[in-house]
């Protein structure tokens, strides 16, 4: 039977046609995505950056930006990331959970930011990083220091700077027992992160035989601290452990300078962001404390960093580097390097980029490694206390360093994790 | 369980916490009393005037910072007052939401001069420390908050009570159009009452700077205990803000030796069962929040 073929009525034949077809799916299968790739090379990679500017942790949230913002100007000078120009997208979280939740929704869904980061309360990062990992978009938490977050609550999408609350109990206990004495009384921030760093002080404290004299939960919003310094001076404790936080703590502090509480007993504040020493002034910041970084710590590359971070911010309320605007730059930095490792902002394999990193140019003695089990940035913590304001070289030089902790101590182990991550598999697909 | 001597100093501890808690809600109540108007910028103006004692302090002294914040305070109140004025006599969500408006402005003002971080003022000298006194133990600076305070009260008590002035002031609060019938300007006198009750706003803020520390913030944290202290007093009642005041300092300060972490709580509760039990407050009469 002799073949015919079917013309249509236009005088293409069917075979026709679907070479035809075929050859304009190629054409759009191949082009389309080039397009897509060529669109996207033009336009910046946005950053959406979650950082309080009011509320309890105002002074820092800022410093937490300005570290952020002088690593993106830094990356943009370089030519910027992927061949694009990086660009950031700043909301005032306000230390408020539902208020940063409703900001970070907007940033990812109006503004179609790439990546997201910034935190300083616990309370504000545990549902950010719920909400990250829903959308599956990378969320860094810089500040935050609540062992939840890296714990139970960890995610695949989450990455957190600061060393947490077990590090810094973990860190100090020691010291203060054989140093300043066994019988301990604790000072509660009533929400997340206070309830948290309790616990680990608990647990540090049967480590090094500590008695526990007495608690007291302090409110959120708590101005007046009168009563709780009667209290602890009733109690006659060797040590105050006071788990307070942002503008609560500088209250503390200013009122049990005012009731002279300050030489009735050696004060602990085991996690101490340096804004709200500033704001106490070196009188008033009395105590012991653990810290991540300073700008006096002479390591490599600091200070270029310090050098940089004074040129860009000479007009800011602290315009040094410190513990807070370090996480933030380092924090920022890092994503950015991560990104060019992947080659794409697609976030499974920015993630795969980022687990296990080593980081050496951290301006510290010793390197910092993201672990990729519970993506805590396993680092080395300082043991400091306030210095003298005769010993200090500047109105910022208020920290004197005791000891160092290399990560390998300082960092909890892999066995005591709590974490159980979702898969890549099972993450959203995002960017890219 | 606590001794006496934790106990008497716990309720020493209380009163003075309650005369800080009266003074500020002192001008809020003299503001709503007389012009009915909710004066939601309250807690802005008294951080307000612990920003100017910030700024006057290093130049002028403490003394002298404790008399100039508050009448720079004053004045920023009359400028507010030719906005608020058109309120008057008006639904008194208008005035509200004037003076909620001008609260986010000045906070935002604040911040724009001062910054988003926080400050400490120091106490002047001969008032650092705390003292001994067998076996009562308390902070010097504190002592001087209460005998300020007092002195504070009972000068606008005496104001109110004891001149033609204070008389016009509650007569203006009880029928303005009777005193504007008699001749009197009740323009210039509202706003001179309100100039005096954001003054006293101020002055409250330079008293509690030194131990409370300043952020732009703080002054949202002040307004809710004033609002609290008025309605538990009673609108309109010079002795019930002095009440309500103690009331709440005392239970404030007591809560912390039985349930530390209740002590923000105990205010609400307080008003809850004050309120239930006398709608009007303790001392109060019949007022523009009954509309």
């Amino acid at each position: 039977m002799a073949h015919k073929s079917t013309t249509m009525r236009n005088g293409l034949t069917r075979r026709q046609l679907l070479t035809g077809a075929a050859a304009f799916g190629a054409a759009v299968g191949l082009i389309g995505p080039w397009r897509r790739a060529r669109a996207q090379s033009g336009k910046p990679i946005l950053i959406g950056l979650t950082c309080d500017a009011s509320g309890t942790f105002a002074d820092s949230g800022q410093a937490d930006r300005r570290g952020m913002i002088l690593a993106i100007e830094e990356a943009n000078a370089k030519g910027g990331v992927l061949g694009r120009k990086v660009e950031p997208r700043w909301e005032d979280t306000e230390t408020d959970a539902s208020v940063a939740v409703r900001k970070a929704q907007r940033l990812i869904e109006r503004d179609r930011i790439d990546f997201m980061i910034g935190a300083l309360s616990s309370g504000v990062a545990a549902p950010l990083s719920d909400l990250a990992q829903r959308h599956g978009i990378i969320y860094f938490n810089s500040n935050s220091s609540a062992d939840t977050v890296t714990n139970e609550k960890c995610h695949r999408t989450n990455f957190v700077w600061d060393a947490n609350n077990w590090m810094f109990a973990n860190a100090l206990g020691p010291l203060v027992a054989k140093n300043l004495g066994t019988k301990w009384f604790i000072l509660t921030h009533d929400y997340v992160w206070g309830k948290n760093a309790t616990a680990a002080t608990r647990e540090n404290m049967k480590k090094v035989s500590a008695d526990e004299l007495g608690e007291l939960m302090v409110p959120q919003g708590t101005r007046d601290f009168s009563a709780q310094l009667l209290r602890i001076r009733s109690a006659k404790p060797q040590v105050v452990i006071a788990n307070v936080a942002g503008i609560e703590q500088t209250a503390l502090r200013e009122q049990a300078y005012e009731f002279g509480a300050d030489k009735d007993a050696a004060w602990v504040f085991p996690q101490q962001d340096f804004p709200d020493m500033v704001t106490l002034g070196p009188k008033k910041a009395f105590g012991y404390f653990c810290t991540t970084w300073h700008y006096t710590v002479d390591a490599p590359g600091s200070k270029e960093f310090v050098a940089n971070f004074r040129k860009r911010w000479a007009g800011a309320p602290i315009p040094v580097p410190d513990n807070v605007s370090c996480n933030g730059y380092l924090a920022m930095r890092e994503m950015l390097r991560a990104i060019e490792r992947a080659g794409t902002t697609r976030n499974h394999d920015v993630i795969k980029a980022l687990e296990g990193h080593v980081i050496k140019d951290n301006f510290r003695k010793y390197p910092s490694t993201i672990r990729p089990w519970d993506h805590l940035v396993g680092q080395m913590l300082t043991l400091a206390k306030t210095k003298r304001e005769t010993d200090m070289k500047e109105k910022w030089d208020m920290i004197e360093m005791i000891a160092e902790i290399p990560p390998e101590v300082a960092a909890p182990p892999q066995s005591l994790s709590k974490c159980k991550m979702e898969a890549i598999a099972d993450t959203p697909v995002y960017g890219g | 369980m606590p001794d006496i001597a934790e106990l008497t100093t716990h309720l020493l501890n209380g009163v003075v916490l309650g005369l800080l808690y009266a003074i500020i809600a002192l001008g809020f109540m003299l503001i709503l009393g007389t012009m009915e108007v909710i004066n939601f910028s309250h807690g802005v103006l008294f951080a307000l005037g612990g920003y100017l004692a910030l700024a006057l302090q290093p130049h002028v002294g403490w003394w002298a910072a404790l008399v100039l914040a508050p009448l720079g305070v004053g004045a920023v109140g009359l400028v507010l007052e030719l906005g608020v004025r058109r309120t008057y006599g008006r639904d008194p969500l208008f005035g509200l939401l004037f003076t909620f408006g001008a609260a986010l402005a000045l906070e935002e003002i604040i911040r724009i001069v001062w910054g988003p971080r926080g400050y400490t003022i120091s106490v002047p000298d001969f008032v650092s420390g705390p003292f001994h006194l067998g076996f009562l133990f308390y902070s010097k600076y504190r002592v001087l908050v209460a005998v300020l305070a007092v002195l504070l009260l009972a000068l606008v008590w005496w104001f109110l009570e004891k001149t033609p002035y204070g008389a016009v002031v509650k007569a203006g609060a009880h029928d303005g159009e009777m005193v504007r019938a008699l001749g009197i300007n009740l323009t210039r006198m509202r706003s001179l009452v309100f100039a005096l009750g954001t003054a006293m706003a101020g002055l409250a803020g330079v008293i509690a700077a030194p131990m409370w520390s300043l952020k732009p913030t703080i002054g949202a944290e002040a307004v809710m205990p004033a609002f609290i202290v008025v309605v538990i007093g009673g609108i309109g009642s010079f002795g019930g803000a002095v009440l309500g005041g103690l009331m709440l300092g005392l239970a404030s300060g007591l809560s912390n030796l039985i349930v530390p972490r209740g002590s923000i709580l105990v205010m609400y509760v307080l008003m809850t069962v004050v309120l239930l039990l006398r709608p009007r407050g303790l001392m109060g009469q019949k007022s523009m929040l009954e509309l």
